[in-house]
Parts: structure tokens; C-alpha cells; sequence
């Protein structure tokens, strides 16, 4: 009987265990800009001279291709100060050029909590850049792309391959050109339509105690890299007018107080504040209020090559 | 090791497999495989935390031995007092410990230096579950309600067991430790039913706790961006969040001692369609609200007839101390203080021939009395939900004056509708302990099949990244 149930179960899982890994296989065919990075990470690593770390806004906001210095991309979405320590530090030995760290502080960047242990895009990194976020051992279920955020990728898979709405044009810098993407896009562009929409992500809530702990962690970032006598560049890219107006001035002061402690404390760190620069950048520049699109990540990194090469 | 990851799946073969291939007549064996199962489980969260679980596990092991040994009364009771206040106390330290030095502070108008917290430190987690579990046992042998157990192994299995150490359902020592010294063998049946309400548990927590709590999160993170209906809806959405949440962990905390050959109290039983709030309470978290009946509310009212007053105040302070056992909060106070108040109300004399109102309220059209339980989980759930008194406040302040100012969003999108198909299944089966229970009676084999692959796939394909049940917390 016991028997017969264990059979039954092994013959029952097994379609579910095969059904996994095509899914699995699927959603790793599906360009990516992990994919790329991991692929310069085993060709260039010894050349490569600056890093740039941080959320979204840096991952769309920069383009390497344009950098005079070779330059690797590591930003993604969601990605905090925690997690940009730990991957630095899984980094740093397969990266004997480097020079320069790029790292970011949008506005509410210290009220926002760090992604911790159990970050989805840990198994990202642990599979791709093989640098363990997890904080403990880890094993093969680890390394499973689809299962770290199952109705993430299932989304993906159906945007690419069923309804091909998704087809990211990545460069060799793993910078995505395609500019169908945003909310910006999705109004056609329309100004008026554009600064009347008053609901888009952004952060209202203060929370002074997790400014605390994580303004501390971003020095003893800093520190770190202080001490290993490797340059930073702490780069706010633009925002989009709507944006600037509805930050909350309190969240505001605490995070400019940071920046200003940082570059009075620290002789190797230097800020491209280019948050409320609403003069150089057109409505066709930003994807959405907090992103730049394409066109004004070129603006942006011809800023942050200028930084780079007055050093 | 959430119940809904892969880890907990994987360490769930092992121990299924390695347990059954010992042999159902090596008791001994299983228990102790159990035991380190149940130990290896929990060092998953936090290893340092084992001592304590051990610790607490032998006092009341030596408090139930003692007390039954003992023929003073007295002493008796000193060994009661014993164990109570090293549960009690274990839990304030840990639990209310910050809570009550804030109260302190905020009393007497102390200036708050930045190091007074100085009891820096996680809350075990299961704490409130297995000190409840443990310290009941005390009670019910102080009682001689049962005999204690000469066998440490089963009394440290029945306090760590895997399946329902973190979150419940608190067992009765008179239900679940005899089990753990009866032979188990293998039962097909049962293993069936396990692994399918299993499937149903998670099918509750993916698919429509955790969707309905992006809704939640999006109306109660700005509130002030939103108008009253759309609160109120979001309030509603919340107390199915957590039905689902809680009853999902349930079922397969359930499920999984099925699959082990042990039975495991019920602990929801359909609440949404209660009809008053004194009977929401009989069919929500069932084996918490047993425990404090008979620990607190009983020894309160006495065993003689109470009037009316004293009931009411005795269900004041028990419903007070339910608010209160969810967490170190004001809102959970006052959650607890409004459920009582509610209670309170409903068993007054206030109607025509001295009927109360859960009396007329049972009569009632069951959309009359149903709609008055959602006004009152109205309330309660802003208060349970909010993340200080200030943000409940500003909600309840917003749904009551009709504020029509802000958004109207109705957060819905297709995926609540595993809601409805929820309810639907819930509500055509409402004499089983959950829908799938019996299926081979009612389904063919491939079709049953079938439906287990749908559920699967619905379930991997709209799975968020894990996020741990609302009741681990607590």
C-alpha cells in the first residue's frame, strides 16, 4: 500500500518536474542583461576600470557604450545598498583594473528598506555572477531562475515569446536601446496628459529609523572602498518635473544631509547630482517620471564620462 | 523554511521517507526521527532559539511530573506558578519587553535616551504557540484534567512538532500527545487527504492571500490618497488576506500531520459566515480562542453563575489579552478591546422579552447579520492591519466621514478572482474540513488528475516571491 502510494506520487511529479525545466530552459533563452554582464565578466574582467552599481534608474540611466572607460553595469531594478556591498565585495578580486565605483542615492533611497537575505535577484547573481547575496549556504534549488520570482518570469516568457511584446535590443554593455518601454510612451508622449498624471511610483512615507541604519551602511560602504583606495561617484539621475514636485521635503533634507556629510568626510568621493536638472532634459528623455529613456541616458553618461575623465 | 518554498517541499520527502521506511512499529524511532526533524525545522530560522524551545519544553516536563507527585495543594500550585511564570515571563521578555518600557517612558514623561532598548532582539519565532501549548498542558494537569507523561520524548515531540510549531493550531495535550505514544501505521487514505489539503493551503496562501495583499498593501500604504470607498473595500479584501493566509497555513500545517499519521485540530470553520461577532470568534482561529475560554475566561468567571457584569467584564480581559497575544502593539490592544466591546453588546438583554442582540441577529436575514459582522471586521481590521494607532485613525477617520476626496480604485484585477472561485468551493462544500476532501468519491481518477495539475501550474505560475505568513509574526 505504502508502496503503491509512492509510486503514485513519483509518477505524478514527474510531469511536474519535466514541465519545470522547460520553463526553467525558456526563461534563460530570453535575452538578458545578467546574461550579458556574466558573459564580460569572464572576457573583460581584467580591464574592466569602473562599476556601476544601484537601482533601475542607474541601469536605464547609463550606457556604458558611451563611456571612455571601460565600464561594467551592474545596477537592476530594486537593488539597494545591501546588495550593491555584497556583490562589490564577491567583485572585487575578479576585478584587478578597477578605479571607479559608480554607486547611487536617488531621493528616498535611505527610507526604502535594504533588500536583505531573501532577495529574489539573489539566485540571479548567485547563477550569473556567481557572488552568494543569500547570506548562508546555498544548494542547486538556489540557482533556479523561474522559481525565484515565478510570476515575474511567467510574465516574461508570455511578453516575449506568446504576445512578443517584450523585445529588449540589449548592446554589448548590456544597455537596452529599445525605446517602446514606459509610461511616457504608453501616453504617446503626450506633455499634457503626462504632468496631469498625479499616480506613479514614488515614496511618501518617512521612516527616520531606517535612515539611520541604512545612511550607516552606505558609509561603511564607503569606508570600504575608501580604504581599498578606490574612487566613487555617488550619481542621482534626472527626474522628471512631476517627480521633483512631489518628493517630501523632509525625506529631502535628510537624504541631501548624507550627500553633503559624505563629500566634506570622504576625499575619494564626488557627486553627480543631476536630480533636479529639468533644463538639459526633454520630455523625450524620460521613459517615466523617475526613469530616463534611451535618448536621455546618453545625456546622462556623456555627464558622468565628463566626471570620469577630469579625474 | 516557509511552508510554501521549495526547501520546505524538499525537507518534507526526506522526512516523509525517511520516517515511514523506520517502520510503523519503531515508536521509539519515529518519535525520536520527529524530534529531530521538528528541531532541524526550526534551527532553519534561527538555530540559537533551539535552547529556549528546549528549555521550555523541560520545564513544563518536570512541572506536570511534579505537580502530579505532589498532594499538597500548595505545592501544587507554587509548581503551577512555576511554569506560568516562566512562560509568561519568557514571552514578555522576548515579546512585550520594548513595548512596556515605552508605555513606561511615555507614562511618567521620561526622556527616551537612544540606549534604553536595550533588549535588542528577534522574537522566537512560534513563541506565542508553543509556550500557550506547553503551558496549557501545565494547567490541565494542575486540573487533573489529564495524567502527565512519563515519556520525555513525546512530550518534547508534542511541543516541537514540525507541522504545527510555528503558527499553530495550539493543541490540547489531551488530543496530541497520546498520539505520539500510539503505534502509527500507514494509512493510504490519509496520506491521500494529507497531500491534497496540502494543494488546498497553498492554493489559499498563493494564490489568493498573497494576490489580494498587493491590493491591501497598495490602499493601506497611502491612505490618504484614497477615498472611502475604496478603504473599505481594501479593509474587506485585508480580513479575506488573512483568512486565507492563516487558514492556508493551516491546512497545510494539517495536511502535513496527516501525512505522518497524526490528526490536528481544526482552527477555521468558514467565519465569514458568522452571523455575530461572539460566533466569528467560534469560527476564527478556534484553537486560540478555546485556549483562552478555558485558561482566562473560565477561572475568571468562576464555576458558580456570574451576573451579567461580571461576564462582561471578565470577556473584556480575556478579548483584551487575545488583542494583545498577537503582538506588542497598540492597534492589536485595541483590536482586542473592540472585539470585546462587540461581544459585550451582543449578549446585553437590550431587545424586546430581554432578547440579546446575537439572539435577534440569529433570526436575522443572513445578509442583515453578515452585513453587521463586516461593519464590525470593518473595524476591527483597520485596527489589526494599521501599523500604529495614527495610520488606523486616519483610515477609520476617512471611511466613516464618507471622504469621497482621493482616488476611487477599485484594486482589483483578474487575479482576485481566485477569490470567488475560493469562496464558490468553500461555500458548495461547507460540511467538509476543506473542498478537496474525499475527491475520489465525487471524481474520476483522470480527472481528478487533472485538477491537481491545473492547480499546480495556477500555483507556480502566479507564485510572488515568498513571503512569510501573517501569523508567524505573532
Amino acid at each position: 500500500m505504502q508502496r503503491t502510494f509512492i509510486t503514485y506520487c513519483i509518477l505524478f511529479f514527474i510531469p511536474v518536474a519535466l514541465g519545470y525545466l522547460t520553463v526553467e530552459y525558456f526563461t534563460r533563452q530570453i535575452p538578458s542583461s545578467f546574461q550579458i554582464n556574466k558573459e564580460r565578466l569572464e572576457k573583460d574582467s581584467d580591464q574592466i576600470e569602473t562599476l556601476i552599481l544601484g537601482s533601475s534608474q542607474l541601469m536605464s540611466g547609463i550606457n556604458a557604450e558611451w563611456l571612455f572607460s571601460p565600464t561594467l553595469n551592474l545596477a537592476s531594478g530594486n537593488q539597494h545598498h545591501d546588495t550593491d556591498f555584497k556583490l562589490l565585495m564577491g567583485l572585487l578580486p575578479k576585478l584587478p583594473s578597477l578605479k571607479t565605483i559608480v554607486l547611487e542615492v536617488s531621493y528616498s533611497h535611505f527610507e526604502l528598506p535594504h533588500n536583505g537575505a531573501d532577495f529574489w535577484k539573489n539566485s540571479v547573481y548567485l547563477d550569473y555572477y556567481d557572488i552568494n547575496c543569500f547570506e548562508r549556504f546555498t544548494y542547486f534549488k538556489d540557482r533556479l531562475i523561474f522559481l525565484s520570482n515565478p510570476s515575474f518570469f511567467a510574465e516574461q516568457l508570455q511578453e516575449f515569446y506568446l504576445d512578443q511584446t517584450m523585445q529588449p535590443k540589449l548592446n554589448l554593455f548590456a544597455f537596452n536601446y529599445a525605446d517602446s518601454y514606459g509610461q511616457f510612451n504608453a501616453l504617446n508622449y503626450n506633455k499634457e496628459a503626462i504632468d496631469q498624471k498625479d499616480s506613479f511610483k514614488i515614496n511618501l512615507i518617512e521612516n527616520p529609523a531606517l535612515y539611520h541604519t541604512n545612511a550607516a551602511l552606505f558609509k561603511e560602504l564607503i569606508d570600504t572602498l575608501q580604504n581599498r583606495q578606490l574612487q566613487v561617484i555617488v550619481a542621482s539621475p534626472p527626474m522628471y518635473p512631476t517627480y521633483l514636485k512631489k518628493r517630501v521635503p523632509s525625506i529631502l533634507k535628510r537624504r541631501n544631509q548624507v550627500l553633503q556629510e559624505i563629500v566634506a568626510q570622504y576625499e575619494n568621493v564626488e557627486v553627480l547630482f543631476e536630480e533636479e536638472n529639468t533644463s538639459d532634459y526633454e520630455l523625450k528623455d524620460f521613459w517615466n517620471q523617475s526613469h530616463l529613456s534611451p535618448s536621455g541616458a546618453k545625456k546622462f553618461t556623456q555627464s558622468l564620462n565628463t566626471l570620469l575623465n577630469s579625474r | 523554511m516557509l511552508f510554501n518554498s521549495f526547501d520546505f517541499g524538499l525537507f518534507l520527502i526526506v522526512a516523509y521517507g525517511i520516517y515511514w521506511a523506520l517502520g510503523s512499529r519503531r515508536r521509539i524511532a519515529q518519535n525520536t526521527f520527529l524530534l529531530i526533524s521538528s528541531y532541524l525545522f526550526y534551527a532553519f530560522w534561527d538555530w540559537r532559539f533551539l535552547g529556549l524551545l528546549l528549555a521550555s519544553s523541560l520545564v513544563d516536563y518536570w512541572a506536570g511530573t511534579a505537580i502530579e507527585q505532589s498532594k499538597v495543594v500548595s505545592k501544587r500550585k507554587r509548581i503551577l506558578w512555576i511554569s506560568v511564570c516562566w512562560n509568561l515571563g519568557v514571552l514578555v521578555l522576548f515579546k512585550y519587553f520594548n513595548f512596556f518600557l515605552d508605555g513606561f517612558y511615555e507614562l511618567f514623561q521620561l526622556e527616551a535616551s537612544s540606549t534604553y532598548h536595550f533588549w535588542n532582539v528577534a522574537i522566537p519565532l512560534g513563541l506565542s504557540f508553543y509556550t500557550f501549548q506547553t503551558l496549557g498542558y501545565t494547567i490541565d494537569v494542575y486540573r487533573k484534567n489529564i495524567k502527565p507523561t512519563k515519556n520525555l520524548l513525546s512530550f518534547l515531540c508534542f511541543v516541537s512538532f514540525f507541522p504545527q510549531l510555528v503558527a499553530g493550531p495550539i493543541e490540547k495535550a489531551k488530543s496530541l500527545l497520546p498520539q505520539f505514544d500510539r503505534n502509527r501505521s500507514f494509512d493510504l487514505q490519509k496520506s491521500k487527504e494529507g497531500l491534497r489539503q496540502i494543494l488546498w493551503g497553498l492554493f489559499k496562501k498563493v494564490l489568493v492571500a498573497e494576490k489580494l495583499g498587493l491590493a491591501v498593501n497598495m490602499a493601506f500604504q497611502h491612505p490618504e490618497e484614497y477615498n472611502f470607498i475604496t478603504l473599505s473595500y481594501a479593509v474587506v479584501l485585508f480580513c479575506f488576506q488573512v483568512y486565507c493566509d492563516f487558514s492556508g497555513y493551516t491546512d497545510i500545517a494539517i495536511g502535513t500531520a496527516k501525512l505522518f499519521g497524526f490528526d490536528l485540530s481544526r482552527n477555521f470553520r468558514l467565519p465569514y459566515l458568522s452571523k455575530s461577532i461572539s460566533e466569528l470568534w467560534q469560527r476564527w482561529h478556534i484553537t486560540l480562542t478555546r485556549w483562552f475560554t478555558d485558561y482566562v475566561y473560565q477561572p475568571l468567571v468562576g464555576k458558580t453563575k456570574s451576573s451579567v457584569s461580571k461576564k462582561a467584564i471578565a470577556l473584556f480581559i480575556t478579548m483584551t489579552l487575545i488583542g494583545l497575544w498577537h503582538g506588542a502593539r497598540w492597534t492589536y490592544l485595541l483590536f482586542g478591546m473592540v472585539s470585546a466591546l462587540f461581544m459585550i453588546a451582543e449578549r446585553l438583554p437590550l431587545f424586546k422579552h430581554r432578547q440579546t442582540l446575537r439572539k435577534v441577529l440569529s433570526k436575522a436575514p443572513r445578509l442583515v447579520s453578515m452585513g453587521y459582522v463586516f461593519f464590525g471586521f470593518l473595524i476591527m481590521g483597520v485596527l489589526f492591519r494599521s501599523e500604529n494607532v495614527s495610520q488606523a485613525s486616519l483610515i477609520l477617520k476617512r471611511i466613516f466621514s464618507f471622504t469621497m476626496d482621493g482616488q476611487f480604485t477599485s484594486l482589483i484585477s483578474w487575479k482576485l478572482s481566485y477569490l470567488f472561485v475560493l469562496l464558490i468551493a468553500e461555500l458548495s462544500y461547507q460540511k467538509k474540513e476543506y473542498p478537496l476532501e474525499g475527491l475520489e468519491f465525487h471524481l474520476p481518477k483522470p480527472l481528478r488528475w487533472v485538477l491537481y495539475y491545473a492547480l499546480i501550474i495556477i500555483i507556480i505560475r502566479y507564485a510572488e516571491p515568498k513571503e512569510a505568513f501573517i501569523y508567524f509574526q505573532f
